[in-house]
């Protein structure tokens, strides 16, 4: 973003715009920085209200708490080794290099302990501290892998400026402004969690070219000439896929000519990998929209990337929770597109059978007409599903996915708490009981989608289920299986989240009875009040009861 | 320079310093402007670089100090890159 354009920006921001206030940590001089952020937010339709510290030494900064509710730190290599600060000059004793590195341990320490802030680590050069050209360069990639321990994320080299650094305090060049507030803006308006679903444009974002004109000889996806940043781009996607991220497709095409490339088999992707193709003329909005219904998963877990402003503008405002990323319109753009990408959809390192088959198993939701989930016939409908629940013991064995599922789950979620694995491990030996629960229906299995964690005391502590069952009624299932386990009033660990509002509909049911801050199940309503629901389902049980 | 190039300028001018946008800059002076302080001149500097990606040198932006001085400025630069 250049400056008239940021400029004109700002002006046409509504004044009723959401605010954004957080603080900007930085060493030096922030110069027009603060204005890029607020133009950089400002075209995302937020009012950004960047503090400033104080002091401008980010040592003192790091003395105090967090005062705001997000924290941005743009990080210098002399951030972290003050003795490495070229306006300092260089020292003119030995500086002794363990020294230095534990200083800069120190400020990584102070800066992990800032829970809700961001890191951007500018690598500029280092004065010559040390008298052998190696420990110079040592110390370089020292301090890059302690700024990657942090998660940071790693601006161009060609962003700092010695020169303005020197004159005026603030290491930015001022070509590279806008850039850095745009990564900057984006990081802060990222999702907290990561997204579930990419919902990618087709023609000049899939392949070069256009299908319906060129014909499917003409488009370029491979490794050569204009087809590489497009075979690159599908190389990521099929990464992504891999690893759990739902892809579909929305083309403004007809339906036969949008599959055709993917039927060559000459492309990286293949139908198999997106759990759904749409082409049509119709707004893309609606589009999305249908397609994060039928997958029962929000809006704000979906991102769009398109070639094409105005599809990109027509979704941003239709649907503003979803985060529209425009395709580069040139290699150049290519490495911070993919990065971006990459970090909306950042994953655990584990990848589970599950994540594996995920595209699979939302395919199945895919084919359920949307009307057919709504409405008053449900249970009709769902009895014609065949479905099969098995409910298995996972105090020993495999926890992998119970765990996975308690940590991801925001929508049906009994109180958003997460859980690691020592805490499990403690929770169950003290007799603890972990429960998890597979479905399958005519269309095949869902997996393993619904996992509860029981106290000895016999409270609920995580009561989880994959968002893409909601409306199955598996939880009534469930629940009334584990009401009838045991005499002992069941209570329930329950807590209102800003995402858990499917799980909030099902305990509004009256049988969950508010009681000391936590929910007691009045059993035998429940299981009287639920009798049809456990009906829909043949229920295997593999339990070991005590 | 063009005349575009030189409109684009003067709204830099006057977005950098805070001008009204029907002030008329070209025969704005740093000695003559009450809010080309300091502060305002390192934003304006940064603010013509980043708009015509130019680098202007330490030498260079001290002695930058009226309108008609940053275009020639600028003239200099965008003729020697070639480019904007």
């Amino acid at each position: 973003m250049k400056f008239l354009q940021a400029h004109q920006t700002l002006a046409q921001l509504d004044t009723n715009a959401e605010p954004l206030p957080f603080l900007l940590g930085l060493s030096g001089t922030p110069g027009p920085l603060p204005f890029f952020l607020r133009a950089a937010a400002a075209a995302r339709s937020v009012r950004a209200e960047p503090h400033l510290p104080e002091f401008n030494t980010l040592q003192q900064l790091l003395l105090s708490p967090p005062a705001a509710p997000f924290e941005i730190f743009m990080l210098l290599p002399w951030d972290l080794a003050a003795q490495a600060d070229w306006r300092s000059g260089i020292p003119s004793g030995p500086v002794e290099y363990d020294r230095l590195l534990h200083d800069a341990r120190t400020v990584i320490e102070r800066l992990e302990q800032r829970p809700a802030a961001s890191y951007y680590y500018l690598p500029a050069p280092l004065p010559p501290l040390f008298r052998d050209p190696p420990t110079n360069v040592r110390i370089e990639s020292d301090l890059l892998q302690l700024v990657a321990s942090l998660q940071a994320n790693l601006l161009p080299s060609a962003a700092f400026s010695l020169q303005n650094y020197l004159s005026t305090g603030h290491p930015l060049a001022s070509d590279c402004i806008g850039e850095v507030a745009t990564t900057m803006v984006d990081g802060l308006l990222a999702p907290r969690v990561p997204c579930k679903v990419l919902v990618t444009d087709l023609d000049n974002v899939m392949w070069h070219g256009t299908i319906a004109e060129d014909g499917v000889d003409a488009i370029q996806f491979e490794p050569q000439g204009l087809g590489y940043r497009f075979f690159i781009y599908q190389t990521l996607l099929a990464k992504l896929q891999a690893e759990g991220v739902l892809l579909a497709a929305a083309s403004r095409n007809d339906p036969d000519v949008a599959q055709l490339p993917f039927a060559t088999g000459r492309m990286v992707l293949r139908k198999a990998n997106f759990v759904t193709i749409r082409a049509g003329y119709g707004a893309k909005s609606t589009q999305i929209r249908d397609i994060a219904q039928r997958l029962n998963l929000g809006l704000n877990s979906v991102v769009f990337v398109d070639d094409n402003p105005i599809e990109l503008a027509e979704v941003a405002k239709s649907l503003p929770d979803v985060h529209c990323v425009p395709f580069p319109d040139n290699d150049a753009g290519l490495p911070g597109f993919l990065h971006q990408l990459n970090r909306l959809f950042r994953r655990s390192t584990n990848v589970t059978d599950e994540d594996r088959r995920r595209t699979e198993l939302y395919r199945i939701g895919m084919e359920v007409p949307v009307s057919q989930t709504d409405g008053a016939d449900i249970i009709d409908y769902l009895q014609t599903l065949q479905m099969r629940l098995v409910i298995a013991d996972r105090t020993k064995g495999d926890r992998c996915r119970a765990l996975q599922l308690i940590n991801k789950t925001n929508q049906f979620n009994l109180n958003g708490e997460r859980l690691d694995e020592p805490a499990l491990e403690d929770l169950i030996a003290k007799g603890g009981r972990l429960y998890t629960a597979t479905l399958s229906d005519r269309h095949g299995s869902h997996g393993e989608i619904l996992a509860c964690l029981v106290s000895a005391e016999g409270t609920i502590v995580a009561f989880v289920m994959s968002c893409r069952v909601l409306q199955r009624r598996v939880e009534h299932a469930f629940i009334s299986w584990l009401a009838a386990q045991s005499e002992h009033p069941l209570r329930l660990s329950f807590k209102r989240t800003p995402r858990n509002s499917p799980l909030c509909t099902f305990v509004s049911d009256p049988a969950f009875i508010p009681q000391a801050g936590a929910l007691i199940l009045d059993r035998a309503r429940f299981l009287a009040d639920h009798e049809r629901e456990r009906t829909l389902f043949a229920l295997d049980v593999d339990v070991t009861t005590d | 320079m063009n005349d575009e190039r030189t409109e684009r300028l003067a709204a830099v001018f006057r977005a950098a310093l805070g001008l009204g946008p029907r002030c008329d800059v070209h025969s704005l002076t740093q000695s003559s402007t009450e809010k080309w302080d300091s502060l305002a001149h390192v934003m304006l500097v940064s603010a013509i670089e980043n708009e015509f990606s130019v680098t202007i040198g330490v030498s260079e932006s001290l002695a930058l100090n009226s309108f008609t001085g940053a275009q020639r400025l600028l003239q200099s630069k965008l003729a020697g890159a070639g480019a904007q």
